[in-house]
């Protein structure tokens, strides 16, 4: 019953494996060591956030401006539409000095501390297994996030704010004719949202996912890069730096979303069983740490950050694999992105907090 | 309630636990499963397609064999040149809009003038295979090339590459014997029997030879970029130079058929009678081959197609014609040796002779007498072949056409070469659906009427009655030395045709006395007169104005053999239009053999 803070150097350890693995990744696929450096730099400032986060912000102030940070968060998305810079036809980014911040990746994080919040409430006031009434509660908790960031248009991020609502429901427990209704309401918002509110080259993605040989040198090229990338790799790999696929401009997006191609390619399978076993006994151990929870709030908290990491590469490296659909999620902690990877330790440094004893 | 809370808490934490390792469990499966699959089941698959991704290789074109003469003068060789490729995939690349308006094709159109249409049916043809090299001109000058690596920012894709082109030092004189060469078909490249953006021969022996010409290519294998660009070279093989081919021909003497012939349409054959070498073969009009190896102009080559006299048609083995009085020789021959006439035989010719209802009329309207088989080839009596020919009928005449090598290719070593025309009965009834009438024998025993032959056949005739009676195969490449065939004739009727053909020249009332005697040496030779109906007064017809001009044109025939005591040439020269055979052809021949015996040191 020490006051003395614990920190949970396991679950860091894993992260820093993985992180590692990136750092080299990029160092292996670029010759000028740019996104490597800017990547370290992001990491320094990383280490530097999860620091100061953890040595000063405690249990309770979390849970107390998690509310706060949720409001400034979608203040942030909000601008982002207004004055955020575009590129590639999406609208993603604010400049803050020689900086671009991606606003939704730290939504993520506000989002999963909500969540943390109203199940909770829904845990204590005997509201679970969930209902109809609850299941709306929390999707209307969802939506303002989700619909800001569908429209920038980001399909993959805004779907990881309904994967991290579900995941917290499935743990909460859901009413049977919850989930039959919700099967038919999602072959129905799938519907519509096929007519009405995916863009072209964002259905074209799905198409080409489905008929990737159709679509060969047009869209389904990246995918069918990547797998030659991931396959060319055999068992052993390519060797470092010998990455063909990637270094030779064949896959695009090579140091971004689809980065565990260059590594899949340089290290073959047992590096992709390396990089996986990693994922799973980091996803492991945060289930750990919120089984370890005291509290409620603590509890479903730690299960939300860790689901965005979960939902991440769980997508991420199907679709680099062609096993689901691109949509353009980064792999966290591998991928290049400042802001990723900021959001990536802030993720972290809150399930320290959470999950250290105060 | 604190401890029902507690109660649910532990629940809620036992479902978390459940779900945290179901979720795991997936992720490994699926995930691992599916690394597994692409890696380890279906890596050496992949790691294949990564090869072919990674790894172009691009063709080294050999230097393709040179062709020269018997001196050893270039008649075709190679030039270093800078050849402009792309790679097709940037044409299409984030372009959306037509063909016809991408900046890299407008700077191809307007500054290098290449022919939009077929430039746009390439990039078609080539769109299933983006990234490939696709040849866009051929040779590009030095400006150009400037141009193109100053303004290579805005053409992405295009590149320069050191390569060979072909060039033909002498022109249009050689043209229609050495060819030219031109870019392999599709269908050639689709068989795999040449290489995209050969050089293959498209006619004369640039095409008869082009697999011994062509050598052995090489390639370097590059490792490339996703757009194609070359990053280092992986491995390669050298090409191997095509072999040289050494010909028969003798320049100068090719130069002065064609300079007889300038302006004259027809053609000349001169060859060594005795073991056929050909020592020069000119066709004209005439072509500039140079035209084509570098992909010819729309304009020039509608030009050429345009040109009624059709300069492209190598009339030496491609124009035939019917041999006129040449053809006696082999007539008189046949007479003698089938004993259907002596040496002493007389036909009186009163200037023609009655033959069923119409009268066949010699060329001498006042009769040339009583004349025998020597005057009759000497002056070139019609009436007396006409009795001649009534005397062997059809089937005798067509066996010595035969025998002479009419009606059959020669064999020479060039392609495309026609075989003329030997009207037997049989061949009468197959084409015309007609009996063969007596009448046709008389034109046919002067030669004219159905037979049809090449200059190319006339000069192995000659050749034949020079070398006292072998038919010669003819050839251009120096190391063949083809047999020649003995002709089943005895040796006095040759000597009894050379006597004769001698007198043609020597003899004053011969008809090329005036037009092919050399001094110092004995010249032996035979004129003759092609009548054919002309296709230029058949189309004015056609037109509706009629015109009846002239229903015949004359084309001028002269086959001479000399010095007649040990012939080393036989020469046979045919000019369109050129009226009798003593004046037109006859000087051509003559300055031809003179030129042969002054180069071979016979004469001064």
């Amino acid at each position: 019953m020490s006051k003395k803070r614990r920190v949970d150097w396991t679950i860091l350890i894993f992260f820093w494996i993985i992180s590692a693995l990136g750092l080299l990744t990029l160092a292996g696929i670029d010759r000028s060591l740019f996104f490597f450096k800017r990547q370290l730099i992001w990491h320094c400032i990383g280490i530097i956030a999860l620091t100061l986060t953890v040595s000063t912000v405690t249990q309770k102030q979390l849970k107390e401006w998690s509310p706060i940070i949720y409001v400034v968060m979608l203040g942030a998305l909000l601008l982002v539409l207004l004055v955020g810079k575009s590129s590639k036809g999406a609208q993603r980014w604010l400049a803050i000095g020689p900086f671009r911040l991606q606003p939704s990746e730290f939504a993520k994080v506000s989002f999963a501390l909500t969540m943390g919040s109203v199940f909770e409430w829904l845990t204590e006031k005997e509201r679970i297994p969930l209902g109809f009434t609850e299941v709306i509660i929390v999707l209307a908790m969802a939506f303002p996030m989700f619909g800001l960031v569908l429209i920038q248009p980001d399909l993959g991020t805004s779907m990881i704010f309904i994967l991290m609502a579900l995941t917290a429901s499935v743990v909460a427990g859901l009413r049977k004719r919850v989930i039959i209704l919700g099967l038919v309401a999602a072959v129905a918002v799938s519907y519509f949202g096929w007519t009405h509110v995916l863009k072209e080259y964002q259905k074209n993605r799905i198409r080409a996912f489905l008929n990737p040989k159709k679509y060969k040198t047009t869209i389904g090229y990246h995918v069918i890069q990547s797998r030659i990338a991931i396959g060319s790799g055999r068992l052993t790999g390519k060797g470092y730096m010998k990455a063909t696929q990637a270094k030779l401009g064949f896959m695009p997006e090579k140091h971004t979303d689809f980065i565990f191609s260059s590594f899949a390619e340089s290290w073959g399978f047992l590096g992709s069983a390396l990089l996986i076993m990693m994922y799973a006994l980091f996803f492991t151990r945060i289930g750990d740490l919120a089984k370890k929870a005291k509290g409620l709030y603590e509890f479903y908290s730690i299960i939300e950050l860790g689901s965005i990491f979960f939902w991440h590469a769980f997508i991420n490296l199907g679709m680099t694999m062609g096993i689901l659909p691109v949509v353009g999620v980064p792999l966290p902690l591998m991928s290049y992105g400042g802001s990723a990877v900021l959001a990536s330790y802030l993720n972290v440094a809150c399930i320290l907090i959470l999950s250290k004893g105060d | 309630m604190p401890l029902n809370r507690e109660e649910k808490f532990r629940q809620l934490k036992n479902r978390l636990l459940k779900v945290n390792r179901l979720a795991s469990l997936v992720f490994i499966l699926v995930l691992l499963g599916t690394a597994f699959r692409l890696q380890v089941i279906k890596g050496n698959y992949y790691y294949e397609i990564s090869n072919r991704n990674r790894l172009r290789t691009y063709i080294v074109y050999p230097k393709r064999g040179e062709i020269f003469d018997r001196e050893g003068n270039k008649l075709a060789t190679d030039r270093p040149s800078f050849d402009l490729l792309i790679i097709p995939y940037y044409f299409y690349k984030g372009w959306k809009g037509k063909i016809e308006e991408h900046p890299t094709f407008k700077f191809l159109v307007d500054r290098l003038h290449i022919d939009p249409d077929k430039l746009k049916k390439k990039l078609k043809k080539y769109k299933r295979r983006p990234f490939d090299q696709l040849l866009i001109k051929k040779d590009i000058s030095e400006k150009e090339m400037a141009m193109i690596r100053s303004l290579q920012w805005m053409l992405p894709g295009t590149y320069i590459d050191p390569s060979w082109i072909r060039v033909y030092p002498y022109g249009k004189l050689f043209a229609h014997v050495v060819g030219y060469v031109g870019e392999a078909s599709e269908k050639q490249v689709a068989k795999g029997l040449r290489y995209p953006g050969e050089f293959v021969g498209k006619t004369g022996l640039e095409l008869e030879y082009d697999d011994e010409l062509r050598g052995i290519g090489g390639w370097e294998r590059w490792e490339v970029d996703a757009l194609g660009h070359r990053i280092r070279i992986v491995d390669k093989s050298i090409p191997t130079k095509g072999k040289d081919l050494v010909t028969t021909l003798i320049l100068p003497l090719q130069r002065k058929a064609a300079e007889l012939l300038d302006n004259k349409t027809g053609a000349a054959v001169a060859i060594d009678p005795n073991n056929g070498e050909i020592l020069a073969m000119y066709s004209s009009p005439s072509y500039n081959p140079n035209l084509f190896p570098g992909g010819i102009s729309a304009k020039d080559w509608k030009r050429i197609l345009k040109n009624p006299l059709h300069p492209l048609n190598n009339r030496a083995i491609r124009g035939t014609y019917p041999p006129g009085s040449t053809f006696k020789t082999i007539v008189a021959a046949g007479g003698l040796a089938e004993g259907k006439i002596t040496p002493n035989s007389k036909v009186f010719c009163p200037g023609g002779m009655k033959f069923g209802n119409r009268f066949y009329r010699c060329w001498k309207k006042w009769g040339h007498g009583w004349v025998d088989i020597h005057k009759a080839i000497v002056e070139s009596c019609d009436t007396f072949f006409y009795d001649l020919g009534l005397k062997m009928g059809n089937d005798l005449i067509s066996k010595y056409a035969f025998m002479f090598g009419l009606g059959r290719k020669t064999g020479v070593d060039l392609p495309g070469e026609k075989r003329g025309l030997v009207p037997t009965r049989k061949w009468k009834k197959r084409a015309l659906k007609q009996p063969w009438y007596p009448g046709e024998t008389l034109s046919y025993a002067i030669g004219q009427g159905y037979l049809l032959v090449t200059p190319l056949q006339l000069a192995v005739v000659a050749a034949a009655f020079a070398n006292g009676g072998y038919l010669v195969k003819p050839h251009f490449n120096l190391y063949h030395h083809p047999p020649k065939k003995k002709l089943n004739l005895p040796k006095w009727v040759i000597e009894k045709v050379r006597r004769a053909m001698l007198d043609v020249v020597e003899d004053e009332k011969g008809t090329a006395h005036y037009t092919a005697r050399i001094k110092g040496v004995k010249v032996a030779g035979k004129t003759g007169t092609a009548q054919v109906v002309s296709s230029e007064i058949e189309e004015k017809y056609k037109k509706g104005k009629k015109i009846t001009v002239r229903k015949f044109t004359e084309h001028a025939w002269f086959i001479a053999f000399a010095p007649y005591e040990n012939p080393k040439i036989a020469v046979a020269v045919v000019v369109e239009h050129g009226g009798h055979g003593g004046s037109a052809a006859a000087p051509i021949a003559r300055e031809i053999i003179r030129e042969y015996l002054h180069y071979k040191g016979i004469i001064k």
